[in-house]
């Protein structure tokens, strides 16, 4: 084994700050249009981003090699682990996590500066600047507090403690990648912002810039923050997929900013808007990227995901104060050139729809950012810890989700500037119509079919407030479906209108298209368009995931063998208990597993009469952490319902176990949605610049040069 | 082509010839080696870029053509022409859909217009000037590379003895 790793290692986390340090500098030197040091300044960004790569390859190393001298390799890997979990080791902890971000953030740096060759000169040194200061950050933090290449104190132990066994679940190898990619995505928007305001070309240059890299991030983002509902759901074992605990409010909290941005830039775009509100969001974005990494790193709120906890948070409360000041500093110093060229005309208008969409999504952000530190706001103001539960969550936030789908779905009703009372009369009819069908039909038929279009809530608090609230959360599935309809039949009506001017222009010049010809083209031309319109059907999708929780199903039994149970339309039967290893019944894998005892609780599940197959929820105990079972959830899918089996104990000697059964309406549309919301973000942020374009472009510069070099061969001047 | 220009224009390809070594090392020898190949690589590169860019800040040439266009950027006016454009097709595009009447589209299409209009003529008038900036430039770049490729010429006839 490489005697001197840990002194190599800490020595790389040295050479990435310098080299941050020192790229900073020449980039800034740069901004004074010196073009050998902004040449020297990218190469620099480059070294540094192998830096930090050469500092990731190098814990790998020690995670894959068991090198235990490493604190951090010893307590969150053993030797039992598989290569998957020992490279997800890699940010499992506090410390992994930070050299994580910062190599994420090197990959974002190495690919930004490659793609901004020949493009945003005068923005390029500063853009470098800022994200050679946010990686000197982490440098710092990872030198001075959270190294992970320290040694144990005590020597190397002959076997490590292992990953908590809650982590050591396939999405957790995925997940915490993904929404850092989203976290950290962010930078590239801010960096822009920043340059923006310090070079004062705040016209839609920067704008523009950013649009696919926020894109980018908003996609991770959203994947990283489902694919950690999935966990939840599939790992936690209480039923459900958000349990408004603060990491997961923390992670979801630069969504909302992000979306909010994603939408408001089209009308700097379009109208030389809100350019203060933009840089506004972008800045608060990246903060709450940076609060988000804070609040689950410092502990200052206790949360069922809070694997690591350490004192770094001071350096985050800092580092977050200096964001804060820069973006403050330089909007109020940019304020004359920040002026809006435009304003609202009408509230009949895109703008205006975006603008109370914006509205709606910070507010929800501020809400649920405000509920989620609320226990340290309470201590603090009050010297007492008041903890705010799901309840008071879902009461509140409900209703703004809402208002957010109602203006996803009429926001493309309206036209840029004003929509002219005849027009949009014209365009309400058929979503009118069908949302009024569709509503009376649920009112009518749904009871019936076990989707009721109310259901009775209780009444959370007196007075008026709480009537309203209480009967918003009562008629919420019913204006849930109301609103997706209203969503669905928008987005088509859109895609006919559209259709049938295109079939209308080709027919006109004398070249008449098919209809999926005409179709694919329509789509081809007008990406960003329909590639929004693709995802909002998946946010459809997904709102409707998140309605089949109103109408789930819970009951909680104790079954001895032979027993059944009906929850629905499933019906339960219990086998008994099977210990593994160790019993005929296990399978050979299950056997061969010797680094936990499995006790599962067999169930046969029949619906209608007609058998499903068997369900087996268990619990693991791990012989590291035989204090700490973990829940094993028997799950069986479906696109209307899942069926969702946790086992509380289960006694080997009097077979008897207790379960808890839930039924859980249209779970699956949430991860179809997400697929849909994928397919629709790609579909947006795919090139515009045809092959055939870019062609041209490179075969006139050719020409060019074999002119000039042929003219020089000529002896012509 | 000198060792310099081969290692500048092999440059973008070094990341490529690593990962295959990672990848060839892996299949052989197991992952562990494979990183440790990895590193080594990402180190050596790390140093070459640093050296590379401190080289730079110590350069004090001219930069070269290809450099240059590394370096070029689009004018602002360019940006504002096509945002304008943009917003024209947009337009256009809420006409066709029903969004707007004709009326409002006639209005508002000849205002963008007009401001495409005299955005192009401000910008023609500025490009003039900097258009013979432009070609004195070119003129004096073909000079001195024709004069170099001249002397390139001689000194090659005469090492092969023939007239150049």
């Amino acid at each position: 084994m490489w005697q001197s790793l840990p002194e190599f290692g800490s020595l790389v986390l040295y050479a990435v700050l310098i080299s941050a340090a020192y790229t900073f500098a020449v980039a800034v030197a740069a901004s004074r249009d010196r073009l050998r040091w902004l040449r020297s300044a990218r190469l620099g960004a480059y070294a540094t981003s192998a830096f930090v790569g050469l500092g990731v390859t190098m814990l790998a190393y020690a995670f894959v090699t068991h090198d235990f001298r490493l604190r951090y390799v010893a307590h969150y890997s053993d030797r039992s682990m598989s290569l998957g979990y020992l490279i997800a080791a890699l940010w499992g902890g506090q410390d992994g996590s930070l050299l994580w971000w910062s190599a994420l953030l090197a990959v974002y740096v190495a690919i930004c500066v490659r793609w901004m060759r020949g493009r945003y000169r005068v923005l390029q040194p500063v853009v470098i600047a800022v994200l050679m200061a946010i990686e000197g950050f982490f440098a710092i933090l990872m030198l001075f507090a959270a190294n992970p290449f320290q040694v144990s104190l005590a020597g190397a132990p002959a076997e490590g403690e292992g990953l908590n066994p809650l982590l050591q679940n396939y999405w957790m190898i995925v997940h915490p990648p993904a929404l850092y990619t989203g976290f950290v995505g962010c930078s590239i928007p801010f960096a822009f912002a920043v340059a923006a305001l310090v070079t004062g070309r705040l016209h839609e240059e920067w704008v523009l810039a950013v649009r696919k890299w926020m894109l980018f991030a908003w996609l991770a983002l959203t994947i990283g923050n489902i694919l950690g509902m999935v966990w939840a759901y599939e790992e936690l074992g209480w039923g459900g997929f958000w349990a408004w605990d603060p990491v997961e409010n923390a992670a979801a909290l630069p969504w909302f900013t992000a979306t909010a941005y994603l939408h408001s830039t089209m009308i700097q775009e379009r109208r030389g808007m809100l350019k203060i509100w933009n840089v506004f969001l972008i800045g608060l974005t990246f903060f709450l990227t940076i609060f988000g990494t804070f609040l689950t790193r410092s502990g200052l709120i206790s949360s069922v995901h809070s694997f690591a906890q350490s004192d770094i948070g001071v350096f985050f409360v800092w580092f977050m104060g200096l964001i804060l000041a820069t973006t403050i500093g330089l909007v109020i110093w940019r304020i004359p050139l920040l002026r809006g060229q435009g304003r609202i005309e009408t509230l009949l208008s895109r703008e205006a729809a975006f603008v109370l969409n914006n509205w709606a999504l910070v507010g929800l952000m501020l809400f649920i950012l405000t509920a989620t530190i609320f226990p340290k706001l309470s201590d603090w103001l009050w010297r007492e810890t008041i903890v705010v539960g799901p309840p008071f969550f879902n009461r509140w936030a409900a209703p703004l989700g809402l208002m957010v789908f109602l203006l996803m779905g009429a926001a493309p009703l309206f036209g840029w500037r004003r929509t002219s009372g005849r027009t949009l009369r014209k365009n309400i009819v058929a979503p009118a119509i069908a949302m009024l069908s569709v509503g009376t039909l649920h009112v009518i038929l749904g009871k019936g079919l076990g989707y009721p279009a109310f259901v009775a809530k209780d009444l959370t608090s007196a007075g008026v407030l709480g009537v309203v609230t209480q009967r918003l959360a009562s008629s919420a599935p019913l204006i849930t479906i109301v609103l997706a309809t209203l969503n669905i039949v928008v987005i088509a009506q859109e895609v006919l209108l559209g259709l049938r001017a295109r079939l209308a222009a080709t027919a006109e010049r004398g070249a008449p298209e098919s209809l999926p010809v005409a179709f694919l083209r329509l789509l081809g031309k007008n990406r960003r368009r329909y590639g929004g319109y693709v995802v909002h059907l998946g946010i459809t999708a997904m709102f409707i995931g998140f309605l089949g929780t109103a109408w789930s199903l819970t009951r909680e039994v104790s079954l001895s063998p032979g027993q059944a149970v009906t929850v629905g339309k499933f019906t339960l039967t219990y086998s008994g208990p099977r210990v593994c290893p160790g019993s005929l019944a296990c399978s050979n894998e299950e056997n061969a597993d010797t680094t936990k005892r499995m006790i599962f609780a067999d169930l046969r599940v029949q619906k209608g009469g007609q058998s499903l197959g068997r369900m087996s929820p268990a619990k693991f105990i791990y012989n590291r952490m035989p204090g700490s079972p973990t829940t094993e959830v028997g799950l069986m899918r479906g696109l209307l319902s899942d069926l969702y089996v946790v086992v509380g104990s289960a006694n080997p000697e009097t077979k008897r176990a207790e379960f808890q059964i839930h039924v859980n309406p249209f779970v699956s549309w949430i991860w179809v949605g997400v697929l849909i919301l994928i397919l629709g973000t790609s579909v947006s942020i795919w090139p515009e610049v045809s092959w055939g374009a870019l062609g041209v472009w490179v075969l006139a510069r050719s020409s060019l040069r074999l002119e000039a070099e042929n003219r020089i061969a000529r002896g012509e001047s | 082509m000198n060792a310099d220009e081969w290692l500048s224009k092999a440059r973008p390809y070094w990341p490529v010839v690593l990962l295959l070594f990672v990848v060839l090392s892996g299949t052989l020898y197991g992952i562990g080696p494979a990183l440790l190949v990895g590193s080594g690589g990402l180190l050596v590169l790390a140093l070459v870029l640093a050296w590379l860019s401190l080289g730079e800040l110590t350069n004090e040439e001219p930069l070269s053509l290809d450099e240059a266009l590394e370096m070029a950027a689009p004018e602002r006016r360019e940006q504002e022409k096509a945002s304008i454009l943009r917003g024209l097709k947009d337009l256009e595009q809420e006409h066709r859909f029903g969004k707007i009447t004709d009326a409002e589209f006639a209005a508002e299409s000849s205002r963008m217009r007009h401001q495409a209009k005299r955005l192009l003529a401000t910008w023609d008038e500025s490009a003039m000037a900097r258009r013979s900036k432009v070609e004195a430039r070119l003129k004096r770049y073909l000079k001195s590379r024709q004069a170099v490729i001249r002397t390139e010429a001689k000194t090659s006839g005469s090492d092969q003895g023939q007239p150049s």
